[in-house]
């Protein structure tokens, strides 16, 4: 019995396998993760491995989404422009069964080089503090992870959008701008019109919290902070499964709308 | 049983009308070759049939099926080799064609199947490294999988040596012979000569001619022509007009002008001029080659070429 969109996956990750992108990866995410989890261990007199992990999250954060976009955005329109899909969509594969399978393919080659890496550097880890937090570690892990594959997600929902590399490519770097760069302001600016003042972030209202969580990587944030246990006490907008929709919103949501604007593309 | 079965079938890209009110029919177990000049609507027609492309107005229908619904039915019994389709660079002979066994569901074995295209040698190779021709042979192979009981192959023989070009005639007629039907696209009309029933000609999106190759031959062409010179043609015209595989002679000054069904009754034409007497002195074979067929069905206008298969409606609406 064949699963379509397993084989389309395999293939996208077979090819990826050889890129020296994915190899460049790895070795990133690996020097990344050990120079990391060492500086603490290198400027202070009572380290914690902790203490590397708060200082990875402010790199991981700038970083992971590029790498997501970057790694999606040729996905669907690449293989448009080599014409290489039209021998895909000759066999008997449907398109959303192409979009999806290269959706997982290109995760892959993002989420794979992250746990790659890191568990590369788990043993130095240990031998730098004596022992490895694994819950914190892991949690870490799969913040970044699961990062990764929403930008990714945000990415192929993009390439299976457009005809050209081109449209792809400023439509990726726009969407990073938005959320590295923008998102934050919207609240603030609104925050300040209605108040005549700055915002104080320990006790900013609700709806403020709420704005900024919808961005992909703060519901990410938030959504993996519920493995700890859910907040409960939080207005209901602030609880970690709701930002856990968010995040199944943020996966979903572009590869549908990718879907149903490649169904209707004339590949010729 | 028609395969492929298109009606009205129309494409307009934006201003650009690309297939224009096709009418196309290839029956079960047939090798169609599908000509027409580069951007006469071949690969679009081609993106049609398989989905790839939403026709403006019309249908398209294979197997019986309208395209783009049924991919598993349909698609699964069609093998495909496409124009302007790369391969993956990283990616081996092998990785390819296991990537096409699998997601047909079949037990093909790579290396039989490259053996049938003459690339075993290159079974490991990434396709990164092949030359026009490997990469064209290496997507021959992938459209076998599986035994298709449809071949549609658009210009096959791109990158191909004559050698090559050879070889995939014959497995194109050893494709035929298992079962096959084989829809094809050539811009070069020679290529066809050999293995169509019948050809289909495509001139700006419009079929302006279908028929058999001795058929458009000699509805494009008038056929081939004998020319012997002889010391007295008169004496010796009404013996050739009465030979077999004649179709007409005229007398030009001292030259027959002997037009043939076709090429091989030459021979025969040959010895009605010699057993009638005459002394003959000089001849000469003007064999109408396709290409001049070609030429004719798709560069002249309806003018110059009224005797192209061109409907009175077509010609006034062009």
């Amino acid at each position: 019995m064949t699963t379509y969109w397993f084989e389309v996956a395999r293939k996208d990750f077979a090819d990826a396998v050889r890129s020296r992108l994915f190899w460049a990866l790895s070795v990133l995410m690996l020097a990344l993760a050990a120079g990391g989890m060492y500086v603490p261990r290198a400027i202070d007199d009572q380290p914690a491995a902790t203490d590397g992990l708060d200082l990875l999250s402010e790199a991981m954060l700038l970083l992971v989404p590029v790498i997501g976009l970057f790694v999606g955005y040729m996905a669907v329109v690449g293989e448009r422009r080599t014409g290489s899909i039209r021998m895909v969509l000759s066999l008997p594969l449907k398109r959303s069964e192409v979009i999806l399978g290269k959706y997982l393919g290109r995760t892959a080659v993002v989420v794979v080089p992250i746990v790659l890496g890191f568990a590369l550097a788990a043993p130095l880890v240990v031998a730098l503090y004596g022992s490895l937090p694994v819950a914190d570690y892991a949690g870490f892990v799969t913040r970044v992870a699961l990062t990764g594959a929403v930008f990714v997600a945000i990415a192929v929902g993009i390439s299976g959008s457009v005809a050209a590399r081109g449209t792809a490519l400023g439509l990726v770097v726009g969407t990073y701008v938005l959320f590295e760069f923008f998102w934050g302001l919207v609240p603030l600016g609104v925050y300040v019109l209605l108040n005549g003042e700055l915002v104080d972030p320990t006790a900013a209202p609700t709806w403020y919290d709420a704005v900024l969580r919808i961005q992909p990587s703060n519901a990410v944030d938030a959504a993996v902070g519920g493995l700890d246990g859910i907040s409960t006490a939080r207005p209901l907008v602030l609880q970690e499964w709701t930002a856990a929709i968010l995040v199944v919103l943020w996966l979903a949501g572009p590869l549908a709308i990718g879907y149903r604007r490649f169904v209707r593309a004339d590949i010729s | 049983m028609a395969v492929i079965e298109t009606r009205g079938l129309t494409k307009r890209f934006g201003d650009v009308l690309a297939v224009d009110e096709l009418d196309l029919t290839v029956r079960a177990g047939e090798v169609y070759g599908f000509l027409g000049p580069n951007g006469a609507g071949k690969t679009t027609t081609i993106g049609l049939l398989l989905g790839l492309v939403r026709p403006t107005a019309g249908s398209a229908r294979v197997f019986g099926a309208e395209v783009g619904t049924e991919v598993r039915s349909v698609r699964g019994r069609i093998g495909v080799l496409p124009a302007h389709a790369e391969l993956y660079d990283r990616l081996t002979a092998r990785k390819h064609l296991q990537f096409v066994i699998q997601v047909k569901d079949a037990d093909d074995d790579p290396a039989a199947l490259l053996e049938r295209v003459g690339l075993e040698d290159a079974i490991d190779r990434s396709a990164g490294e092949f030359s026009t021709g490997m990469a064209q042979r290496l997507k021959l192979a992938m459209a076998l999988v599986d035994e298709p009981d449809l071949l549609i192959l658009d210009e096959p023989t791109t990158g191909l040596d004559p050698n090559g070009a050879r070889q995939m005639r014959e497995l194109i007629r050893r494709e035929n012979d298992r079962g096959a039907t084989v829809f094809f696209s050539s811009h070069i009309m020679g290529q066809v000569e050999a293995i169509c029933d019948r050809v289909g000609v495509l001139d700006g999106g419009r079929l302006v001619a279908e028929d058999t190759v001795a058929g458009i031959r000699a509805s494009a062409t008038g056929g081939p022509e004998l020319s012997v010179t002889v010391d007295d043609p008169d004496g010796a015209a009404d013996r050739v007009r009465a030979t077999e595989g004649v179709a007409s002679v005229a007398v030009d000054g001292e030259t027959l002008r002997i037009a043939l069904t076709t090429v091989e009754d030459k021979g025969r034409a040959m010895n009605a001029v010699a057993e009638s007497g005459v002394g003959i002195r000089d001849f000469d074979l003007r064999e109408e080659t396709l290409e001049d067929a070609f030429a004719d069905l798709t560069d002249a206008g309806p003018d110059e070429s009224p005797e192209a298969t061109v409907s009175d409606e077509e010609v006034s609406a062009r």
